[in-house]
């Protein structure tokens, strides 16, 4: 099954709100990724990956009431979106979602020195997990 | 190793336009644990015999160091096979010359004579403990059977074993098929330095030394049966060419309890037992970030258990090194929260929970003829996977775990206290609160003295075909509660040992 060019970008910028990259390149490198994987997917996951993202993608107006796309909102949203769909309590719901999270896990570590960088030991400070209410106003 | 071209008698079906006739005494269906492991006893015994493989011969030094390349190159659809039923449940199984023992952690464990006593009692099975017992042993001495070495123990599995004890539980470090890890952490993306016996490195091979031949890259279609008996499969190479491989004495499944019932149904099978009883072990995993460092590539991937609460709790608490993209994907947290603790990657250990769960599923086929596994955990599994994460986090915050990961839906994902394992022991009995997890799979071509429930006879023989044997893990009664490969190993050595008697007296006569 093959991803429509938009549908790269959507992937793009779903992934990226999970898991940000520093660079572009790295970017773009979800669209192309997500693409792979559901070149080579089963016929069932790649329709439930391709659904997933749709939902995302249209989420935002479900969750924040906003006729805005999911491209649209600024980082702190996304996250927000991205987090309310997680908690849903619809389960097919989150589960969608957290198929996407999988793939991005999965896209994220691809590169040899994001792995490399995972792989090392450094402790640091940990930030809360709690997003932040105001995201919805920064959008 | 293994050799850098394919050896002799080895058929790449990808390559395979042309079709192929060939005629040998047994042919057997997969190469993973089982399937392995019989064609060797039986090329052993003299027999001509030839292996079919839906997968390709991955070598070595084509295993990618993360799991997209592995799931493209060794896993079946990509990874992405769930089981359905109220909640999804993943599962793996591998898709190589070897099967799933490319991909595993090479656990070896004998059965608890509990389970054949159990077989016994309600299967009328008069395979006991002694009867196996001589083909462990042979396996544990052909795969270097060995506790993890303190030197590749690494501190996840370190930290597992200090916690047990300190709490007065048994535990000890693994036992697996092992020829001198190096602890690269990498046993789920197939092992880098060849140090894993891998049926790929071991009997597979041995099995081609001995003359046998193997078809690579061929799916097989049937078996065909003609006047109710078994005389060769028929297969699809990839590369175009029907692969017809006809077996004077026997054929031998053992393509796994998911693919075996299909190929069953597909040869004409029809009993009622096929595809039901299908039974595996959930397993539920919780994740924590520790102040010390704990690397969790470096070591044994997994390296140490507790079979402490297997009858009590129906559990086996264990370790597992996961690869840092499927730790990464159970990390909570999204955008910058969710890099931050990825950042410190290198300070999580996820130990996990195996259920030897009583329910039981179905294996069937698709609309798409593709199988299919149908299973619901019940009540009393979410119980025994709740206390199995009570005891793991606790166990976890007195080795100093900042946080604790515990993945159930409706609870704070991160804990940051002992006492708040109470709050799991409370968790709700629902199966979709849970992440569940399986790669062991059971039945669904039970093997049972009872005609009316079974498809195999207690000589691993199917009632409707004659000289046709199923000799994985679908012919299981129950599941086990320890990890299976060793048994299913076990087993298929036995069945084949008995094969092969019973061939030589029908020649003879």
């Amino acid at each position: 099954m093959r991803l429509f060019a938009f549908e790269e970008v959507w992937a793009r910028a779903v992934l990226a709100a999970m898991f940000p990259v520093d660079s572009e390149v790295r970017e773009k490198g979800y669209g192309s990724g997500f693409a792979g994987i559901i070149a080579s997917a089963p016929f069932e996951a790649a329709v439930g990956l391709r659904l997933a993202l749709l939902m995302v993608v249209l989420s935002p107006l479900l969750v924040m009431k906003r006729p805005r796309t999911f491209g649209g909102l600024a980082p702190e949203a996304k996250e927000r979106v991205l987090d309310a769909l997680l908690s849903s309590s619809m389960y097919f719901v989150r589960q969608l979602v957290m198929a996407l999270k999988t793939m991005g896990a999965i896209l994220y570590a691809h590169d040899p020195e994001v792995r490399r960088a995972l792989l090392t030991p450094k402790r640091g400070a940990l930030v809360t997990l709690t997003v932040k209410k105001e995201a919805s106003r920064a959008a | 190793m293994q050799p850098d071209t394919l050896p002799s008698g080895v058929t790449d079906g990808a390559l395979q336009r042309t079709p192929v006739d060939a005629v040998f005494d047994f042919v057997v269906v997969g190469t993973g644990a089982a399937g392995a492991v019989a064609a060797h006893a039986l090329a052993c015994e003299g027999f001509s015999v030839a292996m079919v493989e839906e997968g390709a011969w991955v070598h070595a030094k084509h295993f990618g160091t993360d799991v997209h390349s592995t799931f493209q190159n060794l896993v079946r659809d990509t990874g992405m096979t769930i089981m359905k039923g109220r909640s999804f449940i993943p599962y793996l199984q591998g898709a190589c010359v070897g099967g799933s023992t490319v991909i595993n952690s090479a656990i070896a464990w004998r059965a608890p004579e509990d389970v054949f006593d159990d077989w016994h009692r309600d299967f009328g099975l008069s395979l006991g403990l002694r009867d196996v017992e001589p083909h462990y042993a042979a396996l544990e001495k052909a795969l270097s059977v060995r506790e993890v070495d303190a030197k590749v123990q690494g501190e996840h599995n370190r930290l597992f074993l200090e916690v047990a004890k300190a709490n007065g539980v048994e535990a000890a470090p693994m036992r697996r098929y092992d020829a001198g890890c190096e602890g690269s952490g990498r046993c789920l993306q197939g092992c880098p330095t060849g140090k894993k016996q891998s049926m790929a490195i071991t009997y597979v091979p041995w099995a081609l030394e001995r003359g046998a031949q193997l078809f690579t890259s061929c799916k097989v279609l049937r078996v065909d049966v003609r006047g109710a008996r078994a005389v060769g499969v028929v297969a699809q190479a990839k590369g175009g060419g029907r692969v017809h491989l006809r077996a004077k004495m026997g054929v031998l499944v053992a393509a796994s309890t998911v693919q075996t019932p299909g190929i069953l149904r597909r040869s004409g099978l029809r009993s009622s037992a096929l595809g039901k009883h299908f039974q595996c072990h959930p397993s539920v995993g919780i994740g924590g970030l520790f102040d010390r460092p704990i690397s969790m590539d470096f070591g044994a991937t997994q390296g140490a258990e507790s079979i402490a609460f297997r009858k009590s709790h129906r559990t086996k608490l264990e370790t597992i090194g996961m690869p840092p993209e499927l730790a990464a994907a159970r990390i909570p947290g999204l955008g910058s929260a969710l890099t931050n603790r990825l950042e410190q990657m290198g300070h999580v250990a996820v130990w996990a929970g195996q259920v030897r769960s009583r329910a039981e599923g179905t294996v069937d086929t698709d609309l798409f003829g593709r199988d299919r596994i149908r299973f619901n955990v019940d009540e009393e599994d979410i119980k025994s996977s709740r206390r199995a994460l009570a005891i793991l986090t606790r166990w976890m915050f007195e080795c100093g775990a900042r946080e604790v990961w515990p993945g159930i839906f409706g609870l704070p994902s991160v804990l940051t206290s002992p006492d708040q394992a109470k709050l799991i022991e409370e968790a709700p009995i629902e199966a979709r609160a849970y992440g569940f997890i399986t790669t062991h799979l059971f039945g669904a071509a039970r093997m049972s003295a009872n005609p009316s429930d079974s498809v195999c006879t207690p000589d691993f023989e199917t009632r409707e075909v004659s000289r046709l044997f199923v000799v994985d893990s679908s012919v299981f009664p129950t599941n086990l509660g320890v990890n299976p490969q060793h048994t299913i190993m076990a087993l298929s050595r036995l069945a084949a040992h008995r094969i092969a008697e019973g061939a030589r007296s029908v020649a003879a006569a």
